[in-house]
Parts: C-alpha cells; sequence; structure tokens
C-alpha cells in the first residue's frame, strides 16, 4: 500500500524526514509512534498527498500521491486541523463527505452523530475541541477509504470518548479491513489495536514490527550487580540504574526473544510498549533526571 | 478494500457543487453590492449630479457606472477569497490535486464572472424603476434591441473576468512569496517616474486604450480572453507544485 | 479478561491460555467450532493479527484444528494436551518456586508436603459446602 525508500523532507533549512524507508501493508492497523517533532505528521502528510517529498520514492497505491487524483479519492486524512467549509451543518458537511467517497457508509455516520450527540444542525465553528474530534472521527470511520489516515484523532476527547472511539475503529476495521495509519501521544490506549508499530526517531524510520515484537525487543532485569551486569553484557544496554548498593536495574534491547526461565537470578519487569518505546527512543544522555542533575551540580 | 476509480471529471463536478453549496458568503455579498448600487445609482442620477456622464462607462447606454464598480470591487473580493490556501485547503479534505484544483476553481470564476455580468446588467435596469420611487417623471432611454443587451452583458462579462484573474494570479503570486507583487508595485511605480520625467505618458494609458479603446466588441473579448487565459496560465505554473500547509 | 500489566506474558500468550481455559471449562467441547479471529478481536478489542497469532498456538498444539472454509475446531485430544502442558510446563514451574521458598524458609520437605495436604483437604472441603 505505502512504499518509501530514502525519502528526504525538507522545510527551507530545516529537515523533517531523512534517510526515511518503509513499507507499510495493506489492511493493517499501523501506530506511527514518536517523540514531538520526530517527523510523523510530516510522513503522514507526504503519504496524504499534501506534501512534496524534496528527495526519494513515495509510492502508494502505486503512484505519486502528490499528483495522484486515485490517491486522494481512496484515502482520507483526519486530524486537528481539517479545513472545513464552515458554512454549512454539521448534516450538510457529511453530506459533501458521501458526495466524494463512494465506500460512504451514512446510517453509521447519522448513528454516530446521534450516540455521540451531535446534531445535524450545529456548526463545527461551535463544537468545542473534543466534539470537533469526535465529528471528524466520525468522518474517518463512515467515509470507509482505503487508506484512513488518522494523526492525533483524541485530541480533547475525555478518556470515555477516547474508549469509544478505538472500540469504535476496531469494530469498524473488522467489518471493512482497510489500511490505516494511526498516529497518538497514548500508546499504552491504542497498542491492543495495533498490529505494526512504525517508531519515527530522529526524522527516521527507527523500528517498523510488531507490536509483541516491539514489547519483547525491549526487557528491563533487576538483580544483584554482577547477575545484572551479565546479563547486560550480552544485549544492548538502554538504561541502567543502580537503585540499591549492589542491586541494579537495568533495560536492555535484545535481538532474540529472551525465555526468562533460562535467568532464575533475575526477576524481570514487564514493560508496557510504551515504556519500551521511551526506553528505545530516549537519547543515551539518560533523560530527564539527568538534565537535573547536571543543574544540581551547577 | 478495493480502490475506488475518480475521473478528473467526476472530481472537478464534484468540487464544483460543493463550491456552489458552500461559498453562501459569495452570493450574499453579490446581493447586497447590487442593491446597494442601484440605490446609489438611482439617487446620483436622478439627484442630478453629473457622475454618470463624467465617468467613462464600458457600454456608454446607461449609467449604472456606480453598480458597475461595485460587482467589480466584488469580483476582486470573491477572487482573493477563492485563491486564498485557506480556502483551498478545504478541497483537500475532500478529493483534489493541484490540477482539479485548479480547473473547478477556473470555471467557477468564469460561472460567477457570468453571474456578476448578468445581475449587474439586470440591476441596472431596474436603475430608472428606482429613480422613478425618488424624482417622479425622469425616465431614462432604456430601449435597446436584444443585440445591444447581450453585447452590454457580454462587455461587462470581459471586464469582470479580467478583475478576476488578474486578482486570481496576484494572490497565488502573494502567497508564493510576499515580494513578488510588491516587486511589481515598485518596478511599475519607478517606470511610471521615469516616464512622468522624460514626459511620456503613464504605463496605465497604452493597456487602457488596447481594451478601453476598443471599438469592436468580439475584439474586445478576444483581447479579454487571451489576457485572462495568459493570467491564469501563469496562476497554474506558480500554483502546480504548491504543497498544502498549516 | 483485561490485559494490560497484570502479566509478565504477551497479549497473545495470555488469550491463548484463556481459549484453553475455556476448553477446560468444556465452553467447547472436541469438534465444536472455536472463535474466530475476528470474533476475538472484537470480543477483547484487539487487533485480528494478535488474536490470529493465539489461535496458531492452539493450533500448532494440536488443540484446535482447520477445516477450510469454515474456521476453526477443537480437537479430541484437545483437553489431554492442554492438561499435559499445564502439567508439565505450569505446575513444574509452580512446584519448582515452591521447593525453592521452602529451602529458602528452611522449610523441611515432610512440612512441606504436609502444607500441600492440608491445602488440599480445604479446597476439596470449600467445594464440597458449595
Amino acid at each position: 500500500m505505502i512504499e518509501c525508500k530514502n525519502v528526504l523532507k525538507k522545510y527551507r533549512r530545516h529537515t523533517a524526514l531523512e534517510d526515511f524507508h518503509c513499507s507499510i501493508q495493506e489492511n493493517t492497523i499501523t501506530g506511527v509512534i514518536g517523540r514531538n517533532g520526530a517527523g510523523k505528521s510530516t510522513f503522514m502528510k507526504l503519504v496524504a498527498g499534501y506534501l512534496k517529498k524534496s528527495q526519494g520514492e513515495v509510492v502508494v497505491m502505486g503512484e505519486n500521491p502528490f499528483t495522484s487524483l486515485k490517491v486522494s479519492a481512496n484515502t482520507i486524512m483526519i486530524d486537528d486541523n481539517m479545513s472545513l467549509p464552515i458554512s454549512l451543518t454539521l448534516g450538510e458537511l457529511l453530506q459533501s463527505f458521501a458526495l466524494f467517497y463512494p465506500n460512504w457508509n451514512d446510517s453509521l455516520a447519522n448513528e454516530l452523530m446521534a450516540y455521540f450527540k451531535l446534531s445535524p444542525k450545529m456548526y463545527v465553528q461551535n463544537l468545542s475541541k473534543g466534539m470537533r474530534s469526535t465529528f471528524h472521527a466520525i468522518i474517518g470511520f463512515a467515509a470507509r477509504c482505503p487508506l484512513t489516515i488518522y494523526d492525533e484523532p483524541t485530541t480533547g476527547m475525555d478518556s470515555a470518548v477516547r474508549k469509544d472511539f478505538y472500540r469504535a475503529l476496531l469494530k469498524d476495521y473488522l467489518a471493512f479491513p482497510r489500511t490505516i495509519l494511526l498516529s497518538s501521544h497514548h500508546l499504552e490506549e491504542i497498542e491492543n489495536l495495533l498490529e505494526d508499530v512504525l517508531i519515527i526517531h530522529n526524522q527516521k524510520a527507527f523500528m517498523h514490527l510488531s507490536i509483541s515484537e516491539l514489547k519483547e525487543s525491549v526487557v528491563a532485569v533487576k538483580g544483584s550487580k554482577v547477575e545484572v551486569d551479565r546479563f547486560v553484557s550480552m544485549h544492548e544496554k538502554l538504561d541502567y540504574n543502580e537503585t540499591i548498593p549492589g542491586t541494579v536495574m537495568a533495560v536492555v534491547k535484545v535481538s532474540q526473544y529472551v525465555h526468562r526461565e533460562n535467568f532464575p537470578q533475575l526477576t524481570f519487569i514487564n514493560l508496557t510498549a510504551n515504556e519500551a518505546f521511551i526506553y528505545l527512543t530516549d537519547s543515551q544522555e539518560g533523560g530527564i533526571d539527568r538534565v537535573f542533575e547536571r543543574n544540581e551540580l551547577v | 478494500m478495493s480502490l475506488n476509480e475518480m475521473s478528473l471529471f467526476d472530481v472537478v463536478k464534484k468540487q464544483l457543487r460543493l463550491k456552489f453549496l458552500s461559498h453562501h458568503s459569495i452570493w450574499l455579498s453579490l446581493v447586497g453590492i447590487q442593491l446597494f448600487g442601484i440605490l446609489i445609482s438611482a439617487v446620483a442620477t436622478s439627484s442630478g449630479s453629473s457622475s454618470s456622464g463624467n465617468i467613462y462607462t464600458t457600454s456608454h447606454v446607461y449609467s449604472s457606472t456606480f453598480l458597475q464598480i461595485m460587482t467589480y470591487i466584488w469580483i476582486v473580493g470573491t477572487s482573493v477569497y477563492l485563491a486564498l490556501e485557506s480556502s483551498n485547503r478545504i478541497d483537500y479534505t475532500f478529493v483534489t490535486t493541484r490540477l482539479s484544483q485548479f480547473i473547478s476553481n477556473v470555471i467557477f470564476l468564469i460561472f460567477i464572472a457570468a453571474i456578476g455580468a448578468f445581475t449587474a446588467y439586470f440591476a441596472s435596469s431596474l436603475i430608472p424603476l428606482v429613480q422613478r420611487l425618488f424624482v417622479n417623471g425622469i425616465i431614462l432611454n432604456t430601449s435597446f434591441t436584444f443585440v445591444e443587451h447581450i453585447m452590454n452583458i457580454t462587455g461587462t462579462f470581459g471586464y469582470i473576468l479580467l478583475f478576476a484573474s488578474t486578482t486570481y494570479l496576484v494572490v497565488v503570486l502573494f502567497q508564493f512569496n510576499r515580494f513578488i507583487p510588491l516587486g511589481f508595485l515598485v518596478l511599475y511605480s519607478l517606470a511610471n517616474v521615469l516616464l512622468a520625467k522624460i514626459g511620456a505618458d503613464s504605463l496605465i494609458i497604452p493597456l487602457y486604450n488596447f481594451y478601453e479603446g476598443e471599438s469592436s466588441l468580439s475584439l474586445f473579448l478576444l483581447k479579454a480572453f487571451g489576457l485572462s487565459t495568459i493570467l491564469l496560465a501563469s496562476a497554474w505554473f506558480v500554483n502546480r507544485s504548491k504543497e498544502v500547509r498549516y | 479478561m483485561k490485559f494490560y500489566e497484570e502479566s509478565d506474558l504477551p497479549i497473545y500468550v495470555q488469550l491463548a491460555e484463556w481459549l484453553e481455559n475455556e476448553i477446560l471449562r468444556e465452553q467447547f467441547k472436541a469438534d465444536e467450532k472455536m472463535y474466530s479471529q475476528y470474533q476475538l478481536a472484537d470480543l477483547f478489542t484487539i487487533n485480528p493479527a494478535t488474536a490470529g497469532k493465539s489461535l496458531t498456538i492452539l493450533l500448532d498444539n494440536d488443540i484446535l484444528y482447520k477445516k477450510r472454509g469454515l474456521g476453526m475446531f477443537v480437537t479430541s485430544e484437545a483437553r489431554n494436551v492442554i492438561l499435559s502442558k499445564r502439567k508439565n510446563e505450569k505446575l513444574t514451574t509452580l512446584v519448582n518456586g515452591i521447593v525453592d521458598e521452602a529451602a529458602r524458609l528452611e522449610v523441611p520437605f515432610d512440612e512441606l508436603i504436609d502444607m500441600l495436604k492440608r491445602a488440599k483437604a480445604k479446597n476439596e472441603g470449600g467445594i464440597n459446602r458449595d
């Protein structure tokens, strides 16, 4: 569905993506994860055909998305800044989407509107942030586009609505499988929905793997310094902390699944996908703690 | 999920439909501006002022200069609005490429230019009626043949189209780089100052003569459409690889 | 069932275990149709690929078999497979843990056996009362 090869994207002097490679399969839900400013939105806008690559190759549905009508007709991008004509009511807006998207599911749109207590007579500019996000999400479901891109779709939604949103996203995906890109700051909320994770870090596609591989690739262990050191030396060290003298907690990146029963002297601490992601993308400097420690010394 | 194929023609058609439905303000402002124009023209003419006599009008046949000026202002405002990226971003929420967007914008501009010309013309024929409300007895001669009606409308249409395409290009250039239109303005002023120093005519004169001095309607239309095409083609050239940023 | 931090195991392993429990509880008998990966995805709000992974584990262990175009069904030996697997894996791990812990706490082995017996008696008493 999506192929990126050696993509470079520059905004004047600032580089947003560099040496970027990825390949996204059809009918998968892929989480696009990264720190602020890592290049998530740039990647999504390149795919949606909003932005033009500076170099390299971006191929979506076999075409260059920036000039392709086919890509535009089969893609919908949902984000905070969707431009909608403010002269139309929500109901009229839904009808306009129905005009452009042949797979549009009108009954689903109307039922979701009723469920989330959005009246078709309202105007977008009168909606609260959370309600506006909800309205955008409804458009994303009902359009049933073969490629549906959600860039931070839950901004402003309260946790109950977020939960509904995730459930709706999954149910709709089960009913109409399609390719979904989903970025969110709440990886812990979406991890179960995802099949794959694309981690964008420092303007590059840092890792592209299944969600279970992500969780298995980062291991946290606790134990005596000798035992932990022996374990750490076999893997890539991400974090190392001597909490109590003699007792060490360490986080490592492993290349193969670690059979915990082989290390009876160590306590394995379970990490969420989000923690795994944070350890993987944390600069080797030791994170925010180090910054404070340095400042306290001064 | 299988992919849908959509032809350029289809998309342009749908975009036009959306533009007609969503741009309420264009129609409202047209009605408002022309009502205002009718009133002012009627009052100005009936009070015996010489405004209609002195200001050069396109068709020379009706005293609705003010109404026409208002319509030109309206088309300039509308063209600015249509060329602005903030309105063009709406197309990207739905289905578009730069090409389909440009085509639908141009068709929409031509269409509203025609509507502007028609309404301006019909509004001007209301002026005598309004005049009768204010001043009894004064009736201007408004009996034209059918061909003259058509000539008046197409003449106005040509002007409106010129205003529209010029504005569209200026806004597109301005969004491409703020300094380009300003640069043109500075160059133009400098040239005028220099020309004035050597005692030559201002640059606007030949341009004015080229259009305003054209006595044949068909030649005028040819010139107007030709220039509009060049202006809009330039706008396309500037805009075709513009990104959608926000 | 809730996932997340409750267990050290990945979701698909937890789900596979849950399915095994359902078979042990005889919610699914031999030759009955198992949930599809889509039903499981819907049931637990998880990605169907994850649910598919759980089913594959059961398939690989001969707990389920595939009927082309019809889905997955419980094998006749499913219960035995699960029981012996649990015995081998889970129970062995648990027993090892108990023995280790008993050694650390210096509990004599006889006492440990007595504790196990008492636990069994209590458990059976509980069942009888119900």
